[in-house]
């Protein structure tokens, strides 16, 4: 059963998606469904061994291309619509014992280029509104399948966390004809204390309204709308930045650090998004080495964050962590 | 930040991707490889990107 209810407290859509109770739940070792298929082993996934990165569709997606009929009948207080849209797995590396941290720079370029192609490719669905590349890592965002892998999910609706931040753009830029993102970033580059990392083409930092302690953003030093604006020298810069911040987080506590990184792309929708620029952000649950962020009453129930932390501190704790990259 | 090069573009060479159906019959699989010559799969359908 697979459908899209219609929330009007809230004013957005809830994906429901029972089959997704069965999906692969940290199975044994040697039955990594992500892992290439060994010869005359369990038949994995992914059949060939020979390749960089490998992209599939997920065997229990939220969202399908041909979804079926919704289950419920609708009413006017509660729309339902089918579950289109498209969802799927990014496998980073062959390796099951590694991460994306862990990676030779040269890797994470290659994904940045795999990136770019599954936004080019997606966005040209004409059901498809937003596409969505994110990554859960570690067993505190929730993953249950180790090995280094993100997501896709192409949905056919803009969700509605990008919608506020293109409402949010779109007033800054009506008000003061500059981009939102370039004036963060023009303020962050100012007073510096927040910024982590930067090179020619992008700078990492904790923004100033961080709401988790080590909330971190990349941001395009020049004007960019989604992935599909970048040079291949500009990716080049992504992934080196990437591995920059990456290896720093997994050097604050001496651990492999769980993170959710969602990238925001302008929407696909067809209508112009010059006000929008491309943006990466981190969430990573830990606060100290043995402390994790919860969203507890405020945040689940309000919206609101407390991020007991000062971002500038935090920052500074970071940017010492970093360091220049070997290809 | 000092000491970083430029991306390795010929030393990682051009995306090749090679889409195929799963074995399930009704998703699909894409193989990225990169390298300077295309690389051969023993599949029906290589696409240079």
């Amino acid at each position: 059963m697979s459908e899209l209810r219609w929330n009007p407290l809230l004013g957005e859509w809830t994906v429901t998606a029972t089959h997704r109770q069965d999906r692969t739940f940290f199975p044994p070792p040697g039955y990594c469904p992500l892992c290439p298929t060994a010869p005359g082993g369990f038949p994995t996934e992914v059949l060939e061994s020979t390749y960089d990165i490998v992209v599939f569709e997920n065997k229990f997606p939220s969202l399908q291309p041909n979804p079926p009929e919704p289950a419920v009948e609708g009413s006017e207080l509660y729309p339902v619509r089918p579950a289109q849209g498209v969802c799927e797995v990014v496998v980073y590396t062959p390796e099951h014992n590694s991460s994306l941290a862990q990676q030779p720079t040269s890797q994470i370029y290659k994904l940045m280029q795999v990136w770019q192609d599954r936004f080019n490719d997606l966005s040209n669905h004409d059901f498809v509104e937003y596409v969505f590349i994110f990554e859960n890592k570690g067993e505190a965002v929730g993953v249950t399948l180790p090995h280094p892998h993100g997501q896709i999910y192409a949905y056919p609706f803009v969700p509605p966390r990008i919608a506020r931040k293109v409402k949010q753009c779109s007033e800054h830029y009506e008000k003061t004809g500059v981009n939102l993102i370039a004036s963060i970033l023009k303020d962050e580059r100012k007073d510096g204390r927040r910024v982590v990392a930067e090179n020619e083409s992008f700078t990492a930092l904790i923004p100033f309204f961080a709401r988790y302690p080590y909330e971190l953003h990349i941001y395009p030093n020049a004007q960019a709308q989604a992935l599909s604006d970048f040079s291949l020298a500009e990716l080049g810069d992504l992934a080196i930045i990437f591995k920059q911040v990456l290896r720093a987080f997994d050097k604050l506590f001496d651990v492999s650090f769980p993170y959710i990184m969602a990238m925001n792309n302008r929407p696909s929708d067809g209508a112009n998004y010059n006000f929008f620029d491309f943006h990466v952000e981190f969430y990573p649950p830990m606060r100290t080495a043995t402390k994790l962020k919860f969203l507890a009453g405020s945040e689940a129930g309000a919206g609101m964050f407390i991020n007991d932390t000062l971002p500038e501190e935090k920052a500074a704790k970071l940017r010492n962590l970093v360091e220049p990259v070997v290809w | 930040m000092e000491n970083q090069e430029k991306p390795p573009e010929k030393a990682v060479g051009e995306m090749h991707k090679q889409r195929e159906t799963m074995a399930d019959g009704r998703r699909f699989i894409i193989y990225y490889t990169f390298g300077n010559e295309e690389t051969e799969l023993p599949k029906e359908v290589s696409e240079n990107v």
